[in-house]
């Protein structure tokens, strides 16, 4: 018999990379002579390492690099590979990348202070940091594709988490329809906010709104916050002595268990010049707001803060407060004093704790 | 002068003949020889003559010449006018014969190698068509008795040692189709496999209405009836045979490797705008791929060993034997295994009293995979890429897999051996059949016989599914196992009285009789699934009792009948025979339950006339027959006509939907037929033929009503509702070639050739259709109406591809928006300028115009050599196969070659550039790629219809006898002889699919020549040995 | 002669029943099952859903639904047509035994039969007019032999007929998982909304929803991914499955359809994806909607409940050609719990249920005006949006009734016939709109759009190759009916 040629390589290259190197999975491909009847190939001398036999010829070498297993892993970067053919072997090297993390999802979207949260995505290995608003926390890896941390019970709002490794930072996902892996850890607080209106159609009680007494005029205007808004305008008159906005069908809209007032906030968007000053008025509980700054701000106010009849007053003394399940109506109003005001609000919404 | 004469009586190989008649001429002074083949006879005067007669052997007239020892050899009836022919509830000499009967003898049948008889009645008798519906060893035949005559169940009706075995009833294998999947066809075995080749003495088979009446109710396919051995003269004889063969595919379809593959599948994902994979980038890189048809076909062992054990002794004959039968698949995980056992014992207790039991025991084992079926594991080797390797380096199995590599989500695409090895039914039937019989002679000239007949089966069927791995779309994770046990019993009772009287030239003879039979079949099947142990047992105790299921089904029929028959001649030259035959069968209801089935015939032996006999010319011997006959069909599914309605498994409570919708009025089908033979002998019979054109109307055919708006869902009515009309002509041709004491040659031809024609069909309103299953849905195959021939193939005409958008402009509107230059153009035949269903039409019919075999024999010395081949000429072939070996549109299919010269149109393959395309779309004749299949370019039409016309070289066998000086010596044999055989050797054909020779998927007539990757027929070659002892 | 009289003892012969009413309830039941299994076995979601465009499938018979250019030789076309007919054919040899037996049935058990056949007739004449316009009618007493088809108008009016009779018929307290009087009132409530007869369907809506009997099922994800929850509270009519593993006919089959392919979701050799969700429909549901998750798989969306015994299945885009999978009548496997078996579940097909009758409220009362404000079609329509964990709204649009239909209904065979439903211009032009194409590459992000041009043809499905071959009379103009 003659001498069989040794199987030789010429190129060795990626799906996605002139040089042999990949990330796991990824296909590689060599180019070479003699290279038929390949019977194993061997990855840094111990990891037998599968392939389709039908993608060995002559002059070809197809194989993926093998799936990253946790409990029985492999080194990135460059890695010797033996190529053990009919004709003989042939040693090479490898370069296996590590990905990026993936983030794939949170157990719980909206988790508790304190609470468990398991983070499952892909390619959690060599670890160096995990954040929570940009601040390190601590977390207990379970494996490359799951971790779990604890929401910090000092947090006051909700935060995007990121895992730092070797090979980079999981991306920042924002919540949105149809978003199934958003990084964002929405805290619950222990609370449900009930959407009153946000004159866009949206709300527990989209009934039109209409005012009484010296009012001038409620429109809705497409400068809301979001969307469309309620402008309402004191006319200067002083004719009646009082005057107000409100929604014009009239009935309970918060749950039938929420009857602690210490436990209902109402919130609001305002926009006003500064300075200005008005009553939030729910039924014939009232409270009162002055604004320190002009543009689109927040307002809020637990209603066991609300005065009784009509005047805000009233609360330090009350001794009955208001029962939110009961609520029926919510009003605006702005000083009668004979000045010229308007404010602008949107997006009324009542937070109840549990 | 008188004397006393002895001697001997031997046969031409010198074998001392017991019971041979000797008689003196003109006297009733006659003996027998003893079991040493001697006799004795005394007065013999010196004008004597001794008259030698022995069933089978020419009778011998010897005058008496004073030598007071007189040794005879007897000869073998060359003519065979002798010879005895049943004819159903009696026998007969064949010169008496009135009806159109054929007969083939054990001598050619022998040393062929297959597991039933009837796969060996290729080419042997005229007007006898056999088709395997399945090359799978042990699979199923249809034979065809002169044409078709009934929409269903067109098989004849087997009558073993007066024991019918039905083959439409009773005889299907566990048909596991929501195990296994596919259809029920593949799972039918052959009626007799049961029984054991080299058991059989000889076959008769009765193909005229005349002759088949006796039948009645049964007889309008035709009748064969088996004679099994039976012992013979004097000393037992002790015979061993074997054979051993080997088979193999005789061909393969040219599919496309790896490399070509990868270029089809690229051309194909540009043509839909999608990305081609990384490892199909450059072909060249790659190598072959597996040919998947190479690892499921095989080379594939045959072997049959026979010991047989025979002779007589006081009156007693009897005949014995065991036999092993095992031939392995030429597809892999199927094979056949029979082991059989026969006894039959005749004796004479006394003078008017004789008696006899026929006892055969078989017991068959099989394991079938699917095939003949879309997803069957033909089908599947042809469709599945070659880029999955039939195992990984590990070991564990390869399978077409996820969206990366191009894989599509074809679920019928699985690795075929992974799935014949997981998939496959385990089949055993265990069979007794037999007949025992009684008769007693009362008077001379009356004898009463009575004959229990039984066939007793137990069927055994498993299908074990082990958990596994992906080999598909997805792994097993559940194992299960489905086991069937059924029996089935079925008994026949006669009782007939003959009256058989020769009156100075006057011959009478007289049947009367009367019969029941009746047949139940129950089967309780069970099945669990999650076996605990690892997939090692397929006990069901073993499996989830949660998962326990069961299920129970008898069927039953029963039929009463009376029998009568007479016959006459008048001194051998004037035949004369009538026949009735009243049947009652549990099929119909009290409106239709009675059929009567009249019968007559009759011959003249013209060479029997004087003036014949008086003539020097050329014909020895002239016979004319006619005859008419009725018969009857009733092969359809018990009690339709009734209206029924089954349990289905529910959520709650009782739960039935309507399954029949009875229709009372059902009744027989009947034939018709009329027949007119003639049989010349010339020259000494050095050529014999037998001719005979017969008419067949078929009337009242029973059809399963086709499924219309309103009784959609349901089983529906059969009705009687047509005629189809068959005429053909069969000839049979016997020459004696050349004969010396060396050498010798003969010939047969056989020649066949009907017409058919449904002559009424629902008075012209509906045609008669079969639909294809495929995955497209069901498409219209065949379509016949009133006044065409059944086996039409129906669908569009095509006329080349369109090569220019101008040509798809200012043809026919196709399919409006969707036709493409590359697309096959499809003939406007109404001109209605558009394409639509009205412009289908017949293209091709499936019928044969001729069928034909010629067999050679020829002995020099001590060696024998006998060459057979047949051929079909005319009919068509719908290759259902190129459906998808050539679609065009499946993704991670693979496509025959041809397909990789496709029209090339809106992308370039690679290596290909603008100028070349134009080029390459001038030429070709494959159809552009469209995984859309905007245009159903692959809707049936012409486009797959082949002429199905084969010529084959059927069986050459080459023997050597030890020459009876040698075996002497040896004092151990006296007869020993080899063989050579090959079987299906070479086939002629311009047929581009496995095999031409395709039966009837499911035995269904509707579906004639539909080939849908059926388990195609092996060459085999084998070497045999027969010794008598 | 005894000696041939044998009697089939595999089945039940209609001439030799036992008495009363027994048979008659078990061929009742057998109507709930195999008798709509053809249909339910792809046509309904091919057709309903496919069509429509809120499925691509590329599989041969499906893909030209998906591209809606479907010839009248497709499989699934054709089927439809023999399953559905086979409906009314089962129905109609109820109906004909029940009055030739009627003396021996007591007489509620007689109304009960007599009123689940016009039931079930009327529901599957109702499938076949939305699919085929005129159609040939079949009652208990033709014998529809070559029969010309009628006019659609006839076709309607012998559904009003049918269920209008049922409502009378049908008890008020039917047996769990079967038909009653409110099931027929509030099927003839949707056939009165084609009709447009829009205060007689709010007056059937408003008779279901005053009955007290209905309510809607908490988790919605549970009114198909769970055959634990069948016949709920919110069902009016569903279609009853078993699980037999050697019988065909009697089970659902979608999850093989469904399940991704090579997930190993069903534990079984099935699950081959081919219905996947079109590109747009993620998109269509609002921030918060818990429906969303239980339809809708995308990727990275995790299921503890499937593949439980594994930790649970994450949804990888990759098998899927639009990189969606829908997760809506996917059960699991026989690991999980549930009676599964290759390409057979138990899991009840929806057919009628609570939520469409307050949406169906909704639409009554909006009828064919532009928007609503009733306090009784808010209250309706704000019920199926809070089980959602959706905001009230103070306005029912045309768009917004229909996109909440498109939604709460998704892969249940009905946005075809609601697109049939909805002004012709509005559904044109929102068919237009949809893209119904997929990925072609590995990444999913390459896009092959596939968009439709859709006529008044789009309405109309062309008649079956098969019928026509059988009963060439189909072809020729439709007749009148005579009552
Ligand atoms: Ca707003
Ligand atoms: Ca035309």
């Amino acid at each position: 018999e003659d001498e069989v040629e040794m199987p030789t390589i010429a190129t060795f290259s990626s799906q996605s990379s002139p040089n042999a190197s990949g990330t796991p999975g990824e296909l590689l491909k060599i180019e070479g002579t003699n290279l038929t009847g390949l019977e194993k190939i061997i990855l840094d001398n111990t990891l037998e390492v599968s392939f389709n036999p039908n993608l060995n010829s002559d002059n070809a070498i197809f194989f993926n690099i093998p799936n990253y297993d946790f409990e029985n892993p492999y080194n990135f970067g460059v890695q010797p590979i033996k190529f053990i053919t009919a004709n003989g072997e042939i040693d090479s090297q490898i370069n296996i990348i590590q990905p990026t993390p993936v983030f794939g999802n949170l157990s719980i979207p909206n988790p508790k202070l304190g609470e468990k949260v398991t983070i499952k995505g892909s390619w959690f290995i060599g670890i160096q940091s995990v954040t929570f608003g940009g601040e390190p926390i601590e977390y207990n890896l379970v494996s490359d594709q799951e971790m779990y941390f604890i929401v910090p019970t000092d947090a006051t709002k909700g935060q995007h988490v990121v895992i730092t490794t070797d090979a980079g930072s999981t991306a920042i996902v924002e919540p949105g329809p149809g978003i199934g892996n958003t990084t964002f850890v929405d805290i619950n607080f222990g609370f449900v906010d009930y959407l009153f209106e946000d004159f866009d159609g949206n709300g527990l009680y989209t009934s039109t709104w209409g005012f009484y007494g010296d009012a001038g005029d409620l429109s809705v205007t497409a400068e809301g916050e979001t969307g469309n808004c309620a402008q309402y305008d004191y006319n200067g008159a002083t004719a009646n002595g009082y005057n107000g906005c409100q929604n014009n069908e009239a009935g309970a809209f918060l749950p039938s268990s929420a009857t602690d007032a210490s436990k209902a906030t109402f919130k609001m968007m305002v926009n006003a010049v500064a300075g200005t000053s008005f009553d939030v008025i729910l039924d014939n509980w009232a409270y009162n707001f002055t604004l320190e700054t002009s543009g689109w701000q927040e307002v809020t106010a637990r209603l066991d803060q609300f005065g009784s009849g009509y005047n805000p007053g009233n609360a330090a003394t009350d001794t009955e407060k208001i029962d939110p399940s009961g609520v029926l109506q919510v009003k605006v109003s702005l000083p009668n004093n004979g000045t010229v005001s308007s404010v602008k609000f949107d997006d009324i919404k009542f937070r109840v704790e549990e | 002068q008188v004397k006393t004469v002895t001697g001997l009586v031997t046969d031409e190989a010198g074998v001392p003949m017991p019971g041979v008649n000797v008689l003196i001429k003109n006297t009733t002074n006659g003996t027998s020889t003893d079991f040493d083949g001697k006799y004795a006879i005394n007065d013999v005067k010196a004008n004597s003559v001794l008259v030698f007669s022995y069933l089978g052997f020419a009778t011998q007239e010897i005058p008496f010449i004073g030598k007071n020892v007189m040794n005879i050899t007897l000869m073998e009836d060359a003519s065979k006018l002798d010879e005895v022919v049943l004819i159903g509830y009696g026998t007969s000499k064949r010169k008496d014969l009135t009806g159109a009967i054929a007969s083939v003898s054990a001598d050619e049948l022998k040393d062929q190698p297959f597991s039933s008889v009837d796969q060996a009645l290729t080419g042997k008798a005229a007007g006898v068509t056999v088709s395997q519906n399945s090359g799978a060893p042990g699979g199923g035949v249809s034979i065809k008795i002169r044409g078709i005559t009934s929409l269903y169940g067109n098989e004849p009706l087997y009558v073993i040692d007066g024991t019918p075995i039905f083959a439409d009833r009773n005889n299907t294998s566990l048909d596991l189709g929501a195990a296994t999947g596919g259809g029920s066809g593949q799972n039918v075995n052959s009626a007799l496999s049961g029984l054991n080749m080299s058991d059989i003495e000889s076959i008769d088979i009765l193909k005229d209405a005349s002759a088949t009446a006796i039948y009645g109710a049964n007889g309008s396919n035709g009748v064969v009836l088996i004679t099994t051995k039976k012992g013979k003269r004097g000393k037992a004889t002790i015979s061993f045979d074997n054979y051993t063969g080997i088979q193999s595919v005789a061909k393969y379809y040219d599919m496309m490797d790896l490399q070509q593959y990868a270029q089809y599948t690229s051309d194909l994902l540009k043509s839909d705008n999608r990305d081609v994979p990384f490892i199909f980038k450059d072909p060249s890189l790659l190598g072959k791929g597996t040919d998947w048809q190479k690892e499921i076909f095989r080379s594939a062992l045959v072997t049959n060993n026979q010991l047989a054990v025979s002779g007589e002794k006081d009156g007693t004959r009897y005949y014995t034997s065991l036999g092993y039968f095992k031939q392995e698949g030429v597809i892999v995980n199927t094979d056949f295994e029979r082991i059989s056992m026969r006894l039959n014992i005749e004796t004479k207790v006394n003078d008017w009293f004789k008696i006899g039991n026929n006892i055969s025991l078989s017991n068959v084992k099989q394991r079938i995979v699917k095939n003949d079926d879309r997803g069957g594991i033909v089908s599947s080797a042809l469709r599945l890429s070659p880029l999955v390797p039939v195992r990984y380096p590990d070991g564990s199995y390869g399978a077409p897999g996820g969206g990366v590599n191009g894989a599509s989500n074809n679920y019928e695409a699985v690795n075929p051996v992974a799935y014949s090895e997981y998939v496959n039914n385990l089949d055993k039937k265990f069979k007794i059949n037999g007949n025992l019989f009684a008769e007693i002679s009362f008077l001379k000239h009356l004898t009463f016989r009575s004959e229990l007949g039984y066939d007793l089966n137990a069927g055994d069927g498993r299908v074990f599914i082990p958990t596994y791995d992906n080999i598909g779309t997805a792994a097993n994770e559940v194992n299960s196992s489905l086991k069937q046990q059924d029996q089935g019993y079925y008994w026949t009772a006669k009782n007939f009285l003959t009256y058989s009287q020769a009156l100075d030239k006057h011959n009478i003879n007289v049947v009367l009789g009367q019969e029941r039979q009746k047949s139940n079949f129950e089967y309780l099947r069970g099945s669990r699934r999650d076996l605990e142990g690892n997939n090692e047992f397929d006990n069901l105790v073993l499996g989830l009792k949660s998962t326990s299921e069961v299920d129970n089904q008898s069927y039953a029929w029963a039929m009463q009948s009376y029998i009568a028959r007479a016959n006459y001649n008048y001194d051998s030259k004037y035949y004369l025979t009538a026949s009735m035959r009243a049947d009652a069968s549990s099929n119909f209801g009290p409106n239709n339950k009675w059929g009567y089935f009249p019968a007559i015939s009759g011959a003249w032996t013209i060479s029997n006339e004087n003036f014949m006999k008086s003539s020097s010319g050329p014909i020895n011997y002239l016979k004319l027959r006619a005859g008419y006959g009725e018969v009857g069909n009733q092969n359809i599914p018990s009690f339709l006509y009734q209206t029924q309605f089954a349990a289905v498994p529910s959520s709650s409570g009782l739960s039935y939907v309507y399954t029949v919708d009875g229709n009372p009025d059902i009744k027989w089908e009947t034939l018709k037929s009329t027949n007119i033979g003639l049989e010349i002998g010339l020259l000494d019979n050095a050529i014999r033929l037998d001719l005979d054109l017969y008419q067949k109307k078929s009337s009242d055919l029973l059809i399963q009503r086709p499924a219309d708006d309103r009784t959609a869902g349901r089983v529906l009515p059969y009705e009687n509702v047509g005629e189809m009309l068959n005429r053909g002509i069969d000839i049979k041709l016997n020459t004696r070639n050349y004969e010396t004491d060396d050498f010798s040659w003969n010939s047969t031809f056989i020649f066949s050739t009907y017409t058919n024609e449904l002559t009424k069909f629902y008075d012209g309103t509906k045609p008669l259709t079969a639909n294809i299953p495929q995955s497209d849905g069901e498409l219209l195959y065949s379509y016949v109406e009133e006044g065409k021939s059944l086996g039409q193939i129906y669908g569009y005409v095509t006329d080349g591809i369109f090569r220019t958008q101008q040509e798809v402009d200012e043809s026919a509107v196709q399919v409006p928006g969707k036709t493409s230059v590359g697309d096959i153009k499809f003939k406007d035949l109404n001109n209605d300028g558009e394409i639509t269903l009205d412009d289908r039409t017949y293209i091709g019919s499936a019928l044969p115009k001729f069928t034909f075999s010629v067999n050679n024999n020829i002995t020099y010395k001590d060696f024998d050599l006998s060459v057979v081949v047949n051929g079909s000429y005319g009919n068509k072939i719908y290759n259902q196969n190129r459906f998808y070996t050539e679609a065009l549109r499946f993704l991670g299919e693979n496509q025959s070659t041809d397909a990789l010269d496709h029209f090339v149109v809106n992308y370039l393959p690679d290596g290909v550039t603008l100028d070349d395309a134009a080029n390459i779309a001038q030429n070709t004749d494959i159809p552009r790629i469209d995984l859309a299949n905007g245009n159903s370019n692959t809707r049936v039409s012409d486009r797959f219809v082949e002429d199905g016309s084969y010529i084959r070289i059927q069986n050459i066998t080459m023997g050597y006898n030890l020459s009876p000086e040698f075996l002497s010596k040896t004092n151990l044999f006296t007869k020993a002889r080899l063989y050579l055989s090959g079987q299906n050797l070479f086939t002629f054909t311009k047929y581009s699919g496995l095999d031409p020779e395709i039966g009837s998927r499911n035995s269904d007539i509707r579906f004639a020549g539909l080939d849908v990757g059926r388990y195609p027929l092996a060459k085999t070659i084998t070497l045999g040995v027969n010794l008598t002892f | 002669d005894d000696f041939t009289e044998l009697r089939s003892e595999n089945s039940l012969c209609v001439d030799c029943l036992p008495p009363g009413a027994s048979p008659y309830e078990g061929i009742q039941n057998g109507l709930y099952t195999k008798g709509w299994f053809d249909y339910n076995f792809k046509g309904m979601i091919t057709q309903g859903d496919t069509y429509a465009g809120n499925v691509w499938a590329n599989d041969g018979e499906f893909r030209p639904f998906a591209e809606a250019s479907v010839l009248n030789d497709n499989a699934v076309l054709n089927s439809n047509w023999t399953a559905l007919f086979s409906v009314v054919n089962q129905s109609n040899s109820l109906m004909q035994d029940l009055i030739r037996d009627k003396d021996n049935i007591p007489e509620d058990a007689y109304d009960q039969g007599i009123g689940v056949s016009k039931f079930m007739r009327a529901t599957a004449y109702y499938y076949l007019v939305r699919i085929w316009g005129p159609v040939p009618i079949f009652d208990e007493n033709s014998d529809g032999i070559n029969s010309k088809r009628n006019l659609e108008s006839d076709v309607y009016k012998f559904i009003e007929m049918d269920l209008a009779d049922a409502a009378e018929k049908l008890t008020t307290e039917p047996k769990t998982g079967r038909i009653g009087k409110y099931s027929a009132m509030g099927m003839l409530a949707k056939v009165k909304l084609n009709l447009k007869k829009y205060d007689e369907a709010a007056d059937l809506c408003r008779g279901v929803i005053q009955s007290g009997k209905f309510d809607l099922l908490e988790d919605y994800g549970n009114l198909f991914n769970n055959p634990n929850y069948n016949n709920s509270i919110e069902s009016l009519f569903s279609l009853q499955w078993t699980v037999n593993c050697n019988e065909w006919g009697t089970q659902n089959t979608e999850q093989a359809f469904i399940v991704p392919s090579g997930s190993g979701i069903t534990g079984g050799g099935d699950g081959w994806g081919s219905y996947m969700p079109t590109i747009d429909l993620p998109g269509l549901y609002e921030d918060g909607d818990k429906r969303r998750k239980p339809s809708i798989m995308i990727e990275g969306d995790v299921y503890p409940e499937l593949l439980s015994k594994k930790g649970g299945y994450t949804f990888n885009k990759l098998p899927s050609q639009t990189a969606l999978n829908f997760r809506k009548y996917i059960v699991g496997s026989a690991d999980d719990g549930y009676n599964v078996c290759f390409m057979r579940t138990d899991q009840n097909t929806n057919m009628l249920r609570y939520a469409d009758v307050l949406l169906m409220m909704a639409e009554a009362k909006l009828g064919a005006n532009a928007s609503t404000s009733d306090s009784e079609a808010l209250s309706a329509f704000n019920r199926v949006r809070s089980r959602a964990g959706l905001s009230s709204v103070s306005t029912i649009t045309q768009a917004s009734l229909f996109k909440e239909r498109r939604i709460e209904f998704l892969l249940e065979g009905q946005y075809y016939f609601d697109l049939q439903r909805r002004n012709r211009a509005d559904a044109l032009a929102e068919i237009a709109a949809q893209e119904r194409g997929f990925y072609g590459d590995d990444a999913r992000t390459e896009l092959v759009s596939i968009k439709i041009t859709p006529t008044d043809d789009f309405f109309t499905m062309p008649l079956p190759s098969g019928a026509i071959s059988i009963n060439e009379n189909l072809t020729a103009e439709p007749v009148p009916f005579n009552f």
